[in-house]
């Protein structure tokens, strides 16, 4: 008897490109626009490079360009930590709402096309856009390079951050606009939350838990849970981590942890581990990140009344 | 079972009953024309059977797919147009046909051909490469009928698909509407143009306050509202003498002659079923009248509309 295996059918659809990303890229970079945002980007950096250039060298005149070198790279991946925070929600604020408004979300409902594609284009598109601004910046931070004073892992760690923070900011975007009907409301709800996370809550935090720093009286287990505290509330802003992060990287030499020296000395030990906030950062918004995008995914599943 | 079955389909929007056990059956291959005043559940009924939205109770199916557990099945198995809808208008024709073709995982090598048929088909091909924004309201209309058929469905679910559109593109999309019937398609439309619904469909359903008011053939319609007939019988001669052995006729009720078409032209208000017309029609040429044509004046859609429906809006 002759055995014959049918060969299984080869999910050719699933192997394509997601059909939302493509045409979201196609609308994104059709025209002039996205090219004029990229290039007024790219001016705004080299002015800002310029500025810290002039005022770097009028109060530090001298040879050691190592100064020059690493206040230029940290300028400029605070600018650009800041453009993607703010960017990066409003690209994804009208994706699920934008196609409620303009009676497009019942068609593509009735495809094929499950809920986790649809969200997964709508982010992709909107991270690859993000990672041109991303990339674009790269030859005005390589000068650094030149002028010295900066580490590879410096420059790795800053595309870390950059990318985490496009990655998690997009998921806030993505989240309100899923939750909201209007695109209005969704990207005024995701400028107040990326104002609060990156600017807000930080500053709050310190406010609250400097009190405590100053406290003599103060048990070994509240010092240890400030100590945390503090760096958490500093890890959850991308500009607050890459400061603090990099102000270790000189102090410390190293960019996974250090040790933090207790002012109680009541117990055996006066040194606890702290992980770098851009460890903490990363962590906690890949976690949030995982979270937004589920309930961003269930709501699209679940959004037939 | 007919292509789409509805059993006891029921949508509330709160207080509201938009839907009431709604007892719907399709046969495969005709076209299903759901008419019913603003507010009767033509919308409802066809947003369920798309997928779009959840019934409070009840039951549905596309081609034996459940639309509450089978819903995947279900979109695979129809084309869904809603009445109103949006369009991507930074995108090109092409490019909107590709994309809508993607989403319902076409693969990549066979959409750049599947493009150019629904666009030859649907009569656009010569805006292929324009934006979709450029296009006026009928093309439109056209456009989203070609995208309801990237995946080659076998149901057609249209709302309102002529509504907006003037004389000419009405003609296009009824035209478009009898092809793709011809292509096997069966098809489920609502309109609110009676004429329309007439000329092209085949089955009628009339629905009023979320219930089915009355559902078949528009002949079998027509046979439940009318208990009489209308005939209209043409002679070449003995117009006199064959007017007064129809008044005699115990089935005629009334026998008048018209004055157009020569003067040779009776209308004759005949009782009973379609029997008692064919049993007349034997006599009258048994009698010896020269009877050049004999045919039934068909009741408009419009009367069966009227008759059948009391304006109530659920």
């Amino acid at each position: 008897m002759e055995n014959t295996v049918q060969p299984k059918p080869r999910r050719r659809a699933e192997s394509e490109l997601n059909p939302v990303l493509v045409k979201e890229l196609r609308g994104r970079m059709r025209g002039a626009r996205a090219f004029i945002m990229l290039t007024l980007y790219l001016l705004l950096l080299g002015c800002s490079m310029l500025s810290i250039y002039s005022a770097y060298t009028n109060d530090n005149a001298g040879t050691d360009t190592t100064g020059l070198g690493q206040t230029t790279f940290y300028g400029l991946t605070l600018i650009e930590l800041l453009t993607v925070a703010f960017l990066a929600p409003a690209f994804t604020a009208g994706a699920i709402s934008g196609e409620r408004e303009r009676q497009t979300y019942e068609l593509l409902r009735t495809t094929l096309l499950s809920a986790r594609k649809l969200v997964y284009g709508k982010l992709l598109s909107a991270l690859t856009y993000m990672f041109l601004f991303i990339i674009v910046a790269v030859p005005l931070e390589s000068l650094a390079f030149i002028w010295g004073g900066v580490m590879v892992e410096e420059l790795v760690l800053a595309l870390v951050l950059l990318l985490v923070t496009a990655l998690a900011f997009a998921s806030v975007g993505l989240f309100f606009s899923s939750l909201m009907r209007s695109t209005h409301s969704s990207t005024v709800l995701s400028d107040i939350t990326v104002l609060l996370l990156a600017v807000g809550l930080p500053i709050l935090s310190i406010i609250l838990l400097l009190p405590f720093a100053f406290e003599t009286d103060i048990s070994w287990t509240a010092e240890v849970a400030l100590v945390y505290l503090m760096f958490l509330a500093l890890s959850i802003s991308p500009i607050s981590a890459a400061i603090v992060t990099g102000s270790l990287i000189r102090e410390e030499d190293t960019i996974l942890y250090f040790w933090y020296s207790l002012s109680a000395h009541t117990h055996s030990t006066n040194r606890v581990p702290v992980p770098f906030p851009w460890i903490m950062y990363t962590l906690l918004w890949l976690a949030i990140t995982a979270i937004l995008l589920s309930v961003t995914i269930s709501r699209v599943r679940a959004q037939e009344k | 079972m007919g292509i789409i079955e509805t059993r006891g389909l029921t949508k509330k929007y709160g207080r509201i009953t938009a839907l009431s056990e709604l007892d719907l059956t399709v046969e495969e291959g005709g076209i299903f024309g759901f008419v019913g005043p603003n507010g009767a559940g033509k919308t409802t009924t066809m947003r369920i059977l798309a997928t779009v939205l959840r019934p409070t109770a009840g039951e549905a199916w596309v081609a034996g797919h459940s639309v509450l557990t089978q819903r995947r099945e279900v979109r695979r198995v129809i084309g869904y147009m809603p009445d109103f809808f949006g369009v991507y208008g930074d995108m090109k024709v092409w490019e909107y046909l590709d994309f809508f073709a993607a989403c319902y995982e076409i693969p990549a090598g066979t959409r750049r051909r599947l493009t150019d048929e629904l666009l030859e088909l649907v009569d656009l091909s010569h805006r292929r490469d324009d934006y979709v924004d450029t296009l006026s309201r009928g093309m439109k209309q056209r456009l989203c009928l070609a995208r309801a058929l990237t995946h080659d469905p076998l149901v057609l679910i249209l709302d309102e698909p002529a509504s907006g559109l003037d004389p000419r593109a009405r003609i296009e999309i009824r035209a478009l509407l009898r092809e793709l019937n011809a292509m096997g398609k069966t098809i489920f439309v609502s309109s609110h143009i009676l004429a329309d619904v007439e000329e092209i469909c085949t089955h009628i359903g009339i629905i009023e306050a979320g219930q089915l008011v009355a559902a078949g053939t528009l002949a079998e319609m027509r046979q439940r509202i009318y208990t009489q007939h209308i005939v209209r019988v043409k002679l070449t001669s003995l117009v006199e003498e064959a007017q007064a052995w129809l008044a005699g006729h115990p089935a005629v009720l009334q026998v008048e002659q018209l004055t157009d078409n020569d003067g040779n032209m009776l209308r004759t208000t005949v009782a009973g079923d379609e029997e008692s017309l064919v049993r007349l029609l034997r006599e009258l040429i048994g009698a010896g009248f020269p009877v050049l044509a004999f045919y039934e004046e068909t009741g408009k859609l419009e009367d069966v509309f009227i008759r059948l429906t009391k304006g109530i809006v659920s």
